[in-house]
C-alpha cells in the first residue's frame, strides 16, 4: 500500500510517467485485446448507480424547473396557467433582475482578485517563513473557513458591522451610528469584504499547495542566477503555477456567482434590493413572493449561465492539461 | 541593494505581512469570543473583553428552552448519512470513470461531473420544494438528504476519481486473472488501496454538506433543521440573541475543526484533482 502511494506522488511530480500513457504505448496482443474490451463493457455498469442518482436528484428535477418556468405560477396572487415563453419575455424588461446580474458580475471579479491577491500573498508569506512557524501561521489563516458560513456572515452583520459594536467601523475611523450594510451605496462591499475574510483561505490554501509543489532545483537555479525575490515570483513562479492558479480561481469564480448564505443573510438584498445578487434575487422572487413560475425561469437562466460558464472552464482546463490523470 | 539589505527588507516585509494577517483573521475571532462571553445587558464591547465575564449564553445555547442539540443532531445525522449515500454511489462512479478513461465518452462523463458541480442551487431549490412537498417530506431528514446529494455527489465522484487514478490498472489485470469478477476487483483490490482517499472524500464531502444553508432553510422548518440556519434564526425581527449566536457559533464550529485538520494533508492531491 505505501509502496503505491508513493508511486502515486512521484507520478504527481511528473518524476515517472503517468501509468495510463504506458498501458496505451505497449498495446496488448490482439486477445488480450478482445479480453479488455469485454472488461471494459462490464465495467460501463459501474457508473449506473450514479447515473440514476444523477437523473433523480438533477435531470428531473431541472426537467421540472424548466417545465415550471412555462407557467404563471404565483401562490400569493391564485394564478396557475400556460403562458408558453411569457415568463422569458418579462425578463427582458425585469430591470432588478439586470442589475442584480450586473452586480453579480461585479461580485465576482472583486471577490475573485482579492481573494487571488490576498491568497497568493499569504501563501508566499507561509511558503518563506521558517517551517515551525509556518504551521501555526497556517493554522491561524485557515481559521475563518472552520466558522459555518451563515454564522460568519451573521458575526460580520451584527457585530463587526452594525452598532452598538461596530468593529469595522471603529478600526477604520468611520462613525459607528449606521452600519455599513444599512445604505445602499455601501452595503455589497460589506458583503465582498465578509466574503473575502471567510473564503479566502481556500484559495489560500491551494495556491500554498502549488507552491509547494513547484520543483525546488528550478528556483535554486534561479536564485544562484542572482534573481531577486520578486523577479523570482514575477518570472519563475507565477508563470509554472498557470494551472494551479487557473483552475483555483475558476472554481472561485464559480462559486462567488452561485453566492447565496453571505448575501442573504447580511442583508437579504436590501437595502431596497441594492445588494441583490442573482441568487438572492431569484430567492426572493420565488420564495418569498411566492412567484414560483417567474421564479422558475429566472433560474433556468440563471442554469444556462452556470452551465455555459462551467463547461467553457472545464474544456478550457482539460485542452490545457490542467485537469485529469496526466496533470495530477 | 546590498544582500544584508535586501534580507532585512524581507524580514521587515515577512513581519509586517504576518501582523496585518494575525489582525485581519483574529480581530473578529476575537469580537466573537468577547461578545459571546459578554452577560446580558453589559455595555456592548467588541473591540475589548467586557469587565464581568459570564457563560450564561453558553448555558442558554447548551440547555435552554432553544438549545442546540436536536439542531445539531439533525446536523450530525443528516450530514453523515448524506455522506455515505453519495459515496457509495460516487464510489463504484468514480473507480469506472478511472479505469474506462480511453473511451472518449468515459472522459466526457467525468467533465460532466464537474459541470453538475456547479449547478446554481438556487435552481434546483424550486423544484425540490415541489418534489418534495409531493411526497410529504417537508421538514423530514429524507427530504434534505435527497436534496443535499445535488452538491455531494459530484464533488464525492470528482474528488475520489483521483484517488482510483493512482491504482496501476496493472494490479487490476493481475486479480482478474487470478480469476476476480469485476466487482471484486473493485471491492477487495482498489477500494483497500485508497482508504485514505475514499476517507479525505468523505470528510470533504461531509464539510460541504455540514455548511449548506440554502437546502435546509427552503426545505425544513423545525425537525429536519439544521445548525447553520438555526444559528441564523438568532437573529428574529424582535430581538436579537448575538451572544446566544455566537456562543453556538463555537460549539457548531467544533466538529469541523477536527474534520479540517485531518484532511489539510492531503491538500496537494486535492487541489490538483481540481477540486476543494
Amino acid at each position: 500500500m505505501h509502496r503505491v502511494e508513493t508511486d502515486a506522488v512521484k507520478s504527481e511530480n511528473g518524476a515517472v510517467p503517468a501509468v495510463h500513457r504506458i498501458a496505451a504505448r505497449t498495446a496488448p496482443p490482439v486477445a488480450r485485446r478482445d479480453i479488455q474490451r469485454s472488461w471494459d463493457a462490464g465495467m460501463w455498469w459501474f457508473l449506473l448507480p450514479a447515473a440514476l442518482a444523477v437523473l433523480a436528484v438533477m435531470v428531473i428535477p431541472l426537467l421540472y424547473v424548466i417545465y415550471l418556468s412555462l407557467f404563471d405560477y404565483n401562490i400569493m396572487q391564485y394564478t396557475y396557467r400556460f403562458i408558453g415563453l411569457g415568463n422569458y419575455a418579462k425578463i427582458l424588461y425585469d430591470a432588478g433582475f439586470g442589475w442584480a446580474l450586473l452586480r453579480t458580475w461585479w461580485y465576482v471579479v472583486a471577490v475573485v482578485g482579492a481573494d487571488f491577491i490576498y491568497g497568493f500573498l499569504v501563501a508566499l508569506l507561509a511558503w518563506k517563513l521558517p517551517l515551525g512557524w509556518s504551521k501555526l501561521f497556517r493554522a491561524v489563516v485557515i481559521l475563518p473557513i472552520l466558522l459555518i458560513p451563515s454564522a460568519a456572515a451573521i458575526l460580520w452583520r451584527s457585530v463587526i458591522y452594525t452598532p452598538p459594536y461596530a468593529v469595522f467601523d471603529r478600526l477604520v475611523g468611520l462613525s459607528t451610528s449606521v452600519s455599513l450594510l444599512a445604505s445602499p451605496s455601501t452595503a455589497l462591499w460589506g458583503i465582498i469584504l465578509t466574503a473575502v475574510w471567510g473564503w479566502s483561505p481556500w484559495v489560500f490554501l491551494l495556491l500554498l499547495a502549488g507552491l509547494e509543489g513547484l520543483p525546488t532545483e528550478l528556483l535554486e537555479a534561479a536564485q544562484i542566477d542572482g534573481a531577486t525575490f520578486p523577479q523570482l515570483v514575477w518570472h519563475v513562479i507565477l508563470p509554472m503555477m498557470k494551472p494551479v492558479i487557473f483552475v483555483t480561481l475558476s472554481l472561485k469564480a464559480v462559486d462567488s456567482f452561485l453566492s447565496f448564505t453571505f448575501p442573504w443573510v447580511m442583508t437579504g438584498g436590501g437595502p431596497g434590493g441594492s445588494s441583490h445578487l442573482l441568487s438572492t434575487y431569484i430567492f426572493e422572487r420565488a420564495f418569498k413572493f411566492l412567484d414560483y413560475g417567474y421564479g422558475s425561469s429566472l433560474g433556468v437562466v440563471m442554469l444556462l449561465i452556470a452551465i455555459l460558464t462551467s463547461t467553457a472552464i472545464i474544456v478550457y482546463a482539460w485542452r490545457e492539461g490542467y485537469v485529469g490523470t496526466d496533470a495530477a | 541593494m546590498s544582500a544584508p539589505m535586501r534580507r532585512s527588507v524581507g524580514t521587515l516585509a515577512k513581519s509586517l505581512g504576518v501582523l496585518f494577517v494575525l489582525g485581519w483573521v483574529g480581530i473578529p475571532f476575537f469580537s466573537l469570543v468577547s461578545v459571546s462571553l459578554t452577560p446580558e445587558g453589559a455595555p456592548a464591547i467588541g473591540l475589548g473583553l467586557p469587565a464581568q465575564l459570564s457563560l450564561t449564553h453558553y448555558r442558554n445555547v447548551l440547555s435552554g428552552v432553544q438549545s442546540l442539540w436536536l439542531y445539531l443532531k439533525n446536523s450530525a445525522i443528516i450530514s453523515s448519512l448524506a455522506t455515505l449515500v453519495a459515496l457509495v454511489l460516487a464510489l463504484p462512479c468514480a473507480y469506472g470513470l478511472s479505469r474506462l478513461q480511453r473511451y472518449a465518452a468515459a472522459r466526457t462523463l467525468y467533465l460532466a461531473v464537474f459541470v453538475l458541480r456547479m449547478l446554481p442551487p438556487i435552481t434546483l431549490i424550486i423544484p425540490y420544494f415541489f418534489l418534495i412537498a409531493t411526497l410529504h417530506l417537508l421538514d423530514s431528514k429524507v427530504g434534505l438528504i435527497y436534496a443535499l446529494l445535488a452538491p455531494a455527489l459530484p464533488l464525492a465522484i470528482w474528488t475520489s476519481k483521483t484517488f482510483f487514478d493512482t491504482v496501476p490498472p496493472t494490479l487490476d489485470e493481475a486479480a482478474r486473472i487470478d480469476g476476480a469478477n469485476a466487482w471484486q476487483v473493485f471491492s477487495r483490490v482498489a477500494l483497500p488501496l485508497v482508504g485514505n482517499g475514499v476517507a479525505v472524500t468523505a470528510i470533504l464531502t461531509f464539510l460541504t454538506v455540514y455548511i449548506d444553508f440554502i437546502f435546509a432553510l427552503t426545505l425544513t422548518s423545525h425537525w429536519a433543521l439544521t445548525l447553520p440556519v438555526y444559528i441564523a434564526g438568532f437573529q428574529t425581527e424582535y430581538r436579537f440573541y448575538v451572544g446566544d449566536m455566537l456562543a453556538a457559533t463555537l460549539v457548531g464550529t467544533l466538529p469541523m475543526l477536527v474534520l479540517f485538520f485531518v484532511v489539510q494533508r492531503h491538500m496537494r492531491r486535492v487541489v490538483l484533482a481540481g477540486v476543494h
